[in-house]
């Protein structure tokens, strides 16, 4: 009976022992899982904070006055003036002839008003 | 004691360690044998307790400090570090962006410097680095800060990185950083007196950020305003043209969509630079547009004849008689520039006739005409308006709105109001008759309300139209863009009088008139004659080639098609082809 009883003991014993070790190294895996988040949340709040102060640079960039001087100096554009936005109707056709306008302006009334205004 | 234990005399009850212990009988009652044992086994379990009682205490708090102790500290970091929705974000205050998502205002972090000056050892070696540092700080103001009798002092706010690198690398452990964050503004003077400004401590002090202070600093989520960034950069820079090339004192524009009365531009010069918080003169700080009440003059005669058919009381093929002047009471009401005939509805805008003006409006009457006004919102200050500085009308109290009162109302004296009123109620007129307040968020709520029928709109789009063919505002008759508008010039009024050859200019427009989108109002204060304008300082000289040139730079950029004949765009096309060659 006592060899039961003492058996029983060491069972419990050695269960104690095996769940006391099992949980400390359950709660010691969290927290090093935890830390992990919490240095992979900070890093994304860097990431955050760098992406929010490059947004303001951009911003800075993309001041108009800026690409207005950039423009004229690398691309020469510059503001759309009304006469060059027309419809697809108004494009010449192919075969039409550009360099003989008094030619062009037979099929065409607006040619021979220019063919008028300048005779 | 040695001599003693040396002896190895018995009895002695001094025991060296190691030595046999001798156990006598006799000479004291209690050291029998078997209670010798016991007392010794005793003393081992009470040494046996006292150890287990401490390796205890050490296995409970081993175990408080790993299990307990840890979760909670850990339960701590994780809730400090624990985004609470989603991530935690870097800055308190929203960003404020245009239209189209660029960035107008945002808060970039930075650091304080501060100190406790009471554990400052060496306050001279520190205020001499630190002004080598910051060279805009004297040596002599450091040294007051260090010296000083508190126990927190700031040093310097908003350090940029370089210069907290060049601190810490001072070594000095009294000097500490405090994060922090100041408000920037990437495009400067473009949007100075729509956004205003923040103070130290990022709390709005002016403008938009002074008026939705609470909306900023409650939540990160952007703000987008209703202006185009690009609309707004060719208008400020056509005023600053403008104001300069007229000698204004100032000029202002607003551009609006003629429908939704969200305001695409909205500039008043002169400006500053926002990210500057120190100004000398304060005049800058005026945003006329918004608060600079003025009697507009003739631009109000749009609001005159929209009544008159509106009303029922006029045609638009009725006719008034400006052959002589009008007496009114002390007002002698008279016309510039207009012939002396009996006008028409149309020749009356045409030539900007102040007779027939006050003609048509004691025709409809002093309560149709007020009733009219404040249907406008031309006696109110624009509540709905997010910006902070609103000006309020000024105008005659309904008691005394005589008939000289009706007669000047008319052609826009006696009556001071603000450029955004103005606009706002010549969008209603032209856009089908709809009155909504302006706005300059795409958060707002508001409520529109019908003015005028759409028919009067209709005609008021054709006599405006008519205005720029023929009319004084001829400038402003862009190829394509279909302008419709008015102008107007009103002696400008100062400490009470009307000062001669002081004008303040306005023309009103809106395009493209045969299904308008947008609105425009330009006010010059104060332009001077030029050769190039033959000496006039009237509205058809300086606001309406303003008007005109921000109307041709910005409609392309509004997506808003020019509308001329095919022959003409054929013309075009073959001028660009041979002008390439």
């Amino acid at each position: 009976m006592s060899n039961v009883k003492t058996a029983i003991s060491i069972l419990w014993f050695l269960f104690t022992i095996v769940i006391g070790s099992y949980y400390f190294v359950l709660t010691n895996d969290v927290q090093n899982l935890e830390k992990e988040l919490a240095q992979i949340n900070r890093d994304i709040e860097n990431d955050i904070r760098d992406i929010h102060i490059l947004e303001a640079d951009w911003s800075e960039l993309n001041n108009p006055e800026r690409l207005k001087v950039l423009a004229g100096k690398y691309i020469s554009l510059d503001f759309i003036k009304p006469e060059q936005i027309i419809n697809y109707s108004a494009l010449p056709l192919e075969g039409e002839i550009f360099e003989n306008p008094t030619m062009f302006a037979k099929n065409n009334r607006g040619l021979r008003l220019l063919a008028n205004s300048e005779r | 004691m040695l001599k003693v234990s040396l002896s190895k005399r018995k009895n002695n009850y001094l025991y060296t360690p190691g030595q046999e212990i001798y156990f006598s009988s006799g000479s004291f009652g209690w050291e029998t044998e078997d209670e010798t044992v016991n007392v010794c086994r005793n003393r081992i379990f009470v040494i046996i307790g006292l150890f287990l009682f401490i390796y205890l205490v050490i296995v409970i708090r081993l175990f408080n400090v790993c299990l307990v102790d840890g979760i909670q500290i850990n339960r701590e970091a994780v809730s400090y570090y624990k985004p609470k929705s989603g991530l935690v974000f870097p800055v308190h205050r929203a960003n404020i962006t245009d239209r189209n998502g660029v960035i107008i205002a945002t808060n970039l972090p930075t650091v304080n410097l501060f100190t406790n000056p009471k554990k400052v050892s060496n306050a001279k070696l520190i205020a001499k680095k630190l002004s080598e540092i910051f060279p805009d700080i004297a040596y002599e103001d450091f040294l007051i800060k260090l010296t000083r009798r508190s126990s927190f002092v700031y040093l310097k706010r908003n350090i940029s990185p370089q210069q907290q690198a060049k601190v810490n690398a001072l070594g000095f452990p009294e000097l500490e950083f405090q994060p922090s964050e100041i408000r920037v503004y990437p495009q400067k003077e473009l949007l100075a007196h729509v956004l205003g400004n923040t103070d130290i401590d990022n709390n709005g002090i002016a403008g938009l950020e002074k008026s939705l202070n609470d909306r900023l600093s409650s939540s990160t989520k952007d703000l987008r305003l209703t202006i185009d960034l690009g609309v707004q950069y060719v208008v400020r820079e056509e005023l600053i043209h403008a104001k300069k090339k007229f000698s204004a004192e100032r000029a202002t524009a607003v551009l609006m969509d003629i429908n939704t009365s969200e305001i695409i531009a909205l500039s008043s010069v002169p400006d500053y630079d926002l990210n500057k918080r120190d100004f000398k003169d304060k005049n800058i700080k005026f945003n006329f547009a918004t608060l600079g009440v003025y009697e507009p003059g003739s631009v109000f005669k749009v609001f005159n004849t929209a009544l008159g058919l509106d009303s029922g009381k006029i045609k638009i093929t009725d006719s008034f008689d400006a052959t002589k002047p009008l007496k009114m009471g002390r007002h002698l009401i008279t016309d510039y520039r207009v012939p002396a005939k009996w006008l028409t509805v149309g020749e009356t805008l045409i030539h900007s006739s102040n007779i027939a003006s006050a003609l048509m409006a004691l025709k409809v009457g002093k309560n149709l005409q007020i009733k009219f006004l404040k249907n406008l919102g031309l006696f109110d200050k624009i509540e709905n308006l997010e910006i902070y500085e609103k000006g309020r009308p000024l105008h005659r109290s309904e008691n005394y709105w005589q008939d000289d009162t009706v007669a000047t109302t008319a052609y826009g004296y006696g009556i001071s109001v603000t450029p955004i009123h103005i606009i706002t109620a010549f969008s209603a007129i032209l856009n089908g008759g709809i009155y909504t307040p302006p706005t300059l968020t795409l958060e707002s709520n508001r409520k529109s309300k019908r003015v005028i029928s759409t028919q009067t709109s209709k005609d008021m789009r054709k006599l405006l139209r008519d205005v720029v063919i023929y009319g004084s505002a001829k400038n402003a008759n862009i190829d394509g863009y279909e302008v419709a508008g008015k102008t107007g010039t009103a002696n400008k009024l100062e400490n009470g009088k009307y000062v001669k050859g002081k004008n303040i200019t306005s023309f009103v427009a809106a395009f493209p008139v045969s299904d308008p989108k947008y609105a425009l109002i330009v006010v010059l204060d104060t332009p001077k004659g030029s050769k190039e304008t033959w000496g006039f300082t009237t509205s058809g000289w300086n606001a309406v080639p303003t008007g005109a040139n921000i109307i041709s730079k910005v409609a392309p950029l509004l997506n808003v098609q020019p509308n001329y004949d095919l022959d003409t765009q054929r013309l075009n096309v073959y001028k660009s082809y041979t002008a390439k060659d």
